[in-house]
């Protein structure tokens, strides 16, 4: 997983951490990453989960246009 | 280590303005709006620059101009990826007229800030910055980069296989990036003078001499300028570039391992064949048709095969055109297979590779259900390793699936940090 998080840094890939539970994730090898759902809430403290679900599937669905348009040919 | 004088000179010696539009030089481009800084710094949730900067309540949407973020980038572990932010959101700021921070109550600032006033608050953003460096070096012993006015030498050492060109690079390791030969000049000497020493270095070649073995001509009337966020503490680096061309009488001597040939369309792609990064100072080069042209070939006898084999092309091979598009940034080809990294196109869905702790089962699934409207739709295809069908070599399988997704997600728990980390 180390290896996955170093390519994402050089921009091979795209690693986004969804926050299912509490965790002091930032300290670790994630820090720095741009966390699902918003503001890095952990899924299950949200009021509701599927809320929180849909935020992140949202956030996917972002996620998948920014790689589309960055992997696209520079004119 | 407090601010030293010689610092605070040198810093006084930038044009911020200048800086400012020099780095716009070298925007690549800006299609959208980035994403503001309050945006990034909340999910970072890391640092707390606003905080400090007395920014709690202001809509801050462009801080890192004077360097905060850079610094915050840096301690974060993302610097690759600031300054291309920095520009590009500047750009977009300053190409839409939109304010870099407002609702902002600072005494000597002004309550809003555009590219119009921002120069008046930079005073209190410098002090800031200056303040969490001197804190930075106290407590690491370290002695921090200020914002300055750089000269750098540069060489170009060309070579040219039918329509294709090749510049000498040289892996720097602290920067990991290729450079072209080259590099700043110290007090002692010119930039000429700087050029030829980092030409004996790079090349580990101590006994060339200017002259007898080689020729540098000047390309530069006048300094191309380049600017950039420095990647340790936000420093603004303003780069004067002399580029010379050099051409030898005797023999190259044998590249060391860290010097490569990069052709020009790596260079504009700004990678490598494998993927290394290339130094923007040589995407620079390759945007410069004119000075690109003046660069003369600097050897006769260049070892073709060496190149040849490289480009897996004949020397002779007729389209030399094909051979420079093979080398196009969307044809990345990488010797470890797995890794490379196909792009996406809007037909093909993306890869996604799910990664869990099997104690939170029930969520992926959860999380699963809901992304099935992005499968439906043809945009995804998500893996993850209770696909693998049974009697199938699992390791393998999942090390292939890592390596060709697009889009890992992470479900971060403690048990999931438990098995990964």
């Amino acid at each position: 997983m180390t290896k996955a998080i170093a390519r994402h840094r050089i921009g091979e890939v795209k690693v986004i951490p969804i926050i299912l539970r509490e965790y002091d994730w930032h300290s670790g090898p994630l820090g720095g990453l741009q966390a699902l759902p918003k503001d890095g809430k952990a899924v299950v403290s949200w009021p509701s989960k599927d809320k929180a679900f849909a935020d992140v599937a949202n956030g996917v669905r972002l996620a998948l246009k920014d790689l589309s348009s960055s992997s696209a040919p520079r004119s | 280590m407090a601010v030293s004088r010689e610092g605070l000179a040198t810093k006084r010696a930038v044009d911020w303005r200048e800086a400012i539009l020099c780095a716009l030089n070298t925007v690549p481009s800006h299609r959208e709006a980035p994403k503001t800084i309050g945006e990034i710094a909340g999910s970072l949730t890391c640092g707390n620059s606003s905080e400090r900067l007395g920014l709690a309540g202001a809509t801050v949407t462009f801080l890192d101009l004077f360097g905060v973020l850079a610094w915050e980038g840096e301690r974060c572990g993302f610097k690759h990826q600031i300054p291309d932010y920095f520009r590009h959101s500047l750009a977009w700021y300053l190409s839409h007229g939109k304010p870099l921070l407002s609702n902002w109550d600072r005494p000597g600032t002004s309550k809003t800030i555009t590219i119009d006033n921002l120069l008046d608050s930079a005073p209190y953003f410098l002090k800031a910055l200056e303040q969490r460096r001197s804190d930075i070096s106290q407590h690491e012993g370290l002695d921090m980069g200020f914002s300055r006015l750089q000269p750098v030498g540069v060489v170009a050492i060309k070579a040219t296989i039918g329509a294709a060109a090749f510049f000498l690079h040289q892996w720097d390791k602290r920067a990991e990036q290729h450079q072209l030969i080259g590099g700043r000049q110290r007090p002692d000497e010119d930039q000429r003078e700087a050029a030829a020493r980092e030409l004996r270095e790079e090349l580990e070649a101590p006994d060339l001499v200017l002259g007898r073995d080689y020729d540098l001509k000047i390309l530069t009337s006048t300094a191309i300028k380049f600017a950039e966020v420095s990647r340790t503490y936000g420093a603004i680096t303003q780069y004067d570039l002399w580029v010379y061309s050099a051409v030898f009488r005797s023999p190259l001597p044998p590249r060391p391992s860290d010097v490569t040939w990069i052709s020009a369309a790596e260079m504009r792609a700004g990678t490598t064949l494998s993927g290394g990064r290339i130094s923007k100072l040589s995407r620079l080069l390759d945007g410069n048709p004119k000075l690109l042209e003046a660069i003369e070939d600097s050897i006769d006898n260049l070892d073709e095969l060496e190149l040849t084999s490289r480009l897996n092309i004949k020397p002779s091979a007729q389209p030399v055109e094909g051979a420079v598009v093979r080398l196009a940034p969307a044809v990345r080809v990488s010797s470890d297979a797995p890794t490379s990294y196909t792009p996406t196109n809007e037909r093909q869905p993306v890869s996604v590779f799910i990664s869990y702790s099997h104690k939170d089962e029930r969520l992926k699934s959860e999380l699963d259900k809901h992304l099935s409207s992005l499968k439906r739709e043809g945009l995804v295809r998500v893996w993850h390793d209770r696909m693998i069908s049974p009697g199938s070599d699992r390791k393998r399988d999942i090390s292939a699936e890592l390596g060709s997704a697009q889009l890992i997600l992470l479900l971060v728990t403690a048990s999931f940090f438990a098995s990964e980390f």
